[in-house]
């Protein structure tokens, strides 16, 4: 028995027989023969990939959806594009290379101009290009396609593929194990919807696979070969989780409402358009909460209004008429973003962050209102604000509004102004409650910072666990207060907040009259099943 | 020669989809087919120059047709716009 440890891009429990790609035994060293010989290789490869990938679309288009054939679609005018195999012909004839290093050379070239436009959805099309020209490569290396076994296997290859989930299909793949592979690409999100788990592990070597070992997967670990205690347990926590996810599924579509009536809305909380599957698959009437800084994070260059546009438009599209909640970038000196120039601060905390950041960088702000505006004519949007201490904020963000709609009018382009409401997470807020739900279309408590403020205590210090009590007096006190506030002026309030999901607080909740809880996609149907059990 | 301006009107701008779609229709055509966005051109031909000039809702395509068959061709690829972007 032999273990190893990855990072699961996909969790789960499987088990099954490992199947070696081809791809992952694909050799670098093939000998090339003469020029016309290697057109003629690639020439066949072509027509081979093109078939396959006109198998993949067909079956696509039958088992799962549109999206996922139209992946396909795009693939094969990708092989069949005359610049593309003009400029695999070129290298092989310039460089007398083989038809497989001609693919290779020429597939970078390509991703690397698509990765260099300014635009993201241009940006992801490199992938599309490198999983064509693996597709190609593959072909080359076999004359018949990929052998598939019929029995359920877990496919070890180098890197994740969308065209390999496909190919087997979910009732024949177990789990998939690769050396490479992004959260965010085609295969990843193909995996996540049909609950096929996913492993990426760098140090995986072909010399210690063995086809038809037997091999286990938890989650982040890798097991070959399991002793028959490791391969008990196993099954007893699958059996467990099998149990469990079936009690909750079944509850999806119930409605959140308690023995006597009373009933709340469930939202979810994401980071990205590629939560939204698993978020609807919970029963997520809606997104309570987009964390739309998760666009900003971790890059260089700051996204532009086109990019935004494309990204929120897109969470819209999925999520169809239920409403989307976007809370305007948060960001401050603890959330480091390279392209923003953020000085640093002794207090990140209490620093520029939040709405001041974007009031005080109005360049910034226009240019996320403005693809917000855009984006509201296509579904049931609505903006908050994070970190409002006080009305005369509230007044600056009108005005900064009526700038975006006005320049979005000047240039013709279509808008909306949707509902806007602020978060509820300083003190100063909660306390002020009263005279700011006139203002606002509607509130959401933001419970993590909301208890850091109000307790004086940073939740990252370890010293301080013993005082951090999410549920302390003082905290709920000023969200009853800020219930009863919102109530008066007739707005709704939500607590999106990590509290949301806490099933000792969710009787009180209901009884201040907390209209919406929105929480993370995990959380939403264990948070159903309680809500439907409460008197 | 023939020639025209299109306003995109598609949020996502000429992505995979509606490319794909100009290169199948302008396919069966003798006529030669530019499209120009701002500073750059594509051949009608061509996928992926097609994507990569970036051309994004409300810029302006303007399309030259030059062969034989232009008035058909032409007349098809405006259509083929019309509909998909």
């Amino acid at each position: 028995m032999q273990t190893l440890t990855g990072k699961a891009i996909v969790s789960g429990l499987a088990h099954g027989a490992a199947h070696i790609s081809a791809s992952f035994s694909a050799p670098s060293d093939t000998p090339c023969r003469s020029t016309e010989a290697e057109f003629a290789r690639f020439r066949a490869a072509v027509a081979a990939a093109d078939a396959e990938l006109a198998a993949l679309e067909e079956s696509a288009r039958r088992e799962t959806d549109e999206n996922i054939a139209a992946i396909f679609g795009v693939h094969r005018l990708l092989l069949t594009d005359r610049d593309y195999t003009d400029a695999v012909a070129d290298s092989i004839q310039s460089n007398a290379v083989c038809a497989e290093d001609a693919v290779r050379h020429t597939a970078e070239r390509f991703a690397a101009l698509f990765e260099a436009a300014d635009d993201t959805y241009l940006r992801t099309r490199a992938t599309d290009v490198r999983e064509v020209s693996a597709r190609l490569l593959r072909c080359l290396a076999d004359s018949a396609p990929e052998t598939t076994p019929d029995i359920p296997c877990i496919l070890f290859s180098d890197e994740l593929l969308a065209g390999d989930i496909l190919r087997f299909g979910r009732e024949r793949l177990r789990a998939l194990v690769c050396r490479r592979g992004s959260p965010d690409s085609h295969a990843a999100i193909l995996a996540r919807s049909l609950g096929i788990p996913c492993l990426v592990c760098p140090a995986l070597t072909l010399s210690a696979l063995t086809e038809g070992t037997p091999v286990l997967i938890l989650n982040d670990t890798l097991i070959f070969a399991p002793t028959p205690e490791a391969l008990a347990d196993y099954e007893a926590k699958a059996e467990e989780k099998a149990l469990r996810q079936q009690e909750l599924s079944a509850l999806a579509d119930a409605p959140a409402v308690t023995q006597s009536g009373r009933r709340v809305a469930l939202h979810a909380n994401i980071g990205g358009a590629g939560d939204i599957p698993a978020a609807l698959k919970a029963g997520a009437e809606g997104i309570g909460l987009f964390r739309s800084e998760f666009l900003f994070l971790g890059r260089d260059s700051l996204p532009d209004e086109e990019e935004q546009f494309a990204v929120y438009h897109e969470v819209l599209e999925a999520m169809g008429d239920r409403r989307v909640t976007v809370r305007t970038l948060d960001l401050g000196a603890d959330k480091p973003c390279p392209a923003l120039s953020q000085p640093p601060e002794e207090n990140p905390a209490l620093g520029v962050r939040g709405i001041r950041l974007c009031l005080q960088n109005p360049a910034l702000f226009q240019t996320q209102l403005r693809a917000l505006l855009r984006a509201a004519v296509y579904g049931e949007l609505r903006i908050l604000y994070p970190m409002i201490d006080s009305a005369d904020e509230l007044a600056q963000i009108r005005t900064c509004i009526r700038e975006a709609a006005d320049a979005l009018e000047r240039a013709g382009i279509a808008y909306r102004i949707p509902p806007q409401g602020i978060m509820i997470e300083t003190p100063a807020a909660a306390l002020l409650a009263d005279e700011l739900a006139p203002l606002a279309d509607f509130f959401s408590v933001g419970t993590n910072d909301l208890t850091q403020y109000t307790l004086a205590l940073d939740r990252g210090n370890e010293h301080l666990t013993s005082y951090y009590d999410p549920a302390h007096k003082a905290v709920l006190r000023l969200i009853a207060h800020t219930a009863a506030c919102a109530h008066d002026a007739g707005i709704p309030i939500a607590v999106c907040g990590e509290l949301a999901a806490d099933p000792t607080l969710t009787e009180r909740f209901l009884a201040f009259g907390i209209d919406e809880l929105s929480v993370a996609p995990p959380h939403l149907l264990p948070l159903r099943a309680h809500i439907r059990k409460l008197p | 020669m023939r020639s025209f301006d299109y306003t995109i009107r598609d949020p996502l701008g000429l992505h995979a989809r509606p490319a794909g779609q100009i290169v199948r229709t302008s396919a069966p055509f003798q006529s030669r087919v530019t499209l120009r966005c701002g500073e750059k051109q594509a051949e009608s031909d061509r996928l992926m120059a097609l994507m990569l000039l970036g051309a994004k809702q409300g810029s302006t395509l303007s399309a030259e047709i030059e062969g034989a068959d232009e008035d058909a061709c032409a007349a098809v690829l405006l259509a083929c716009l019309e509909q998909n972007l």
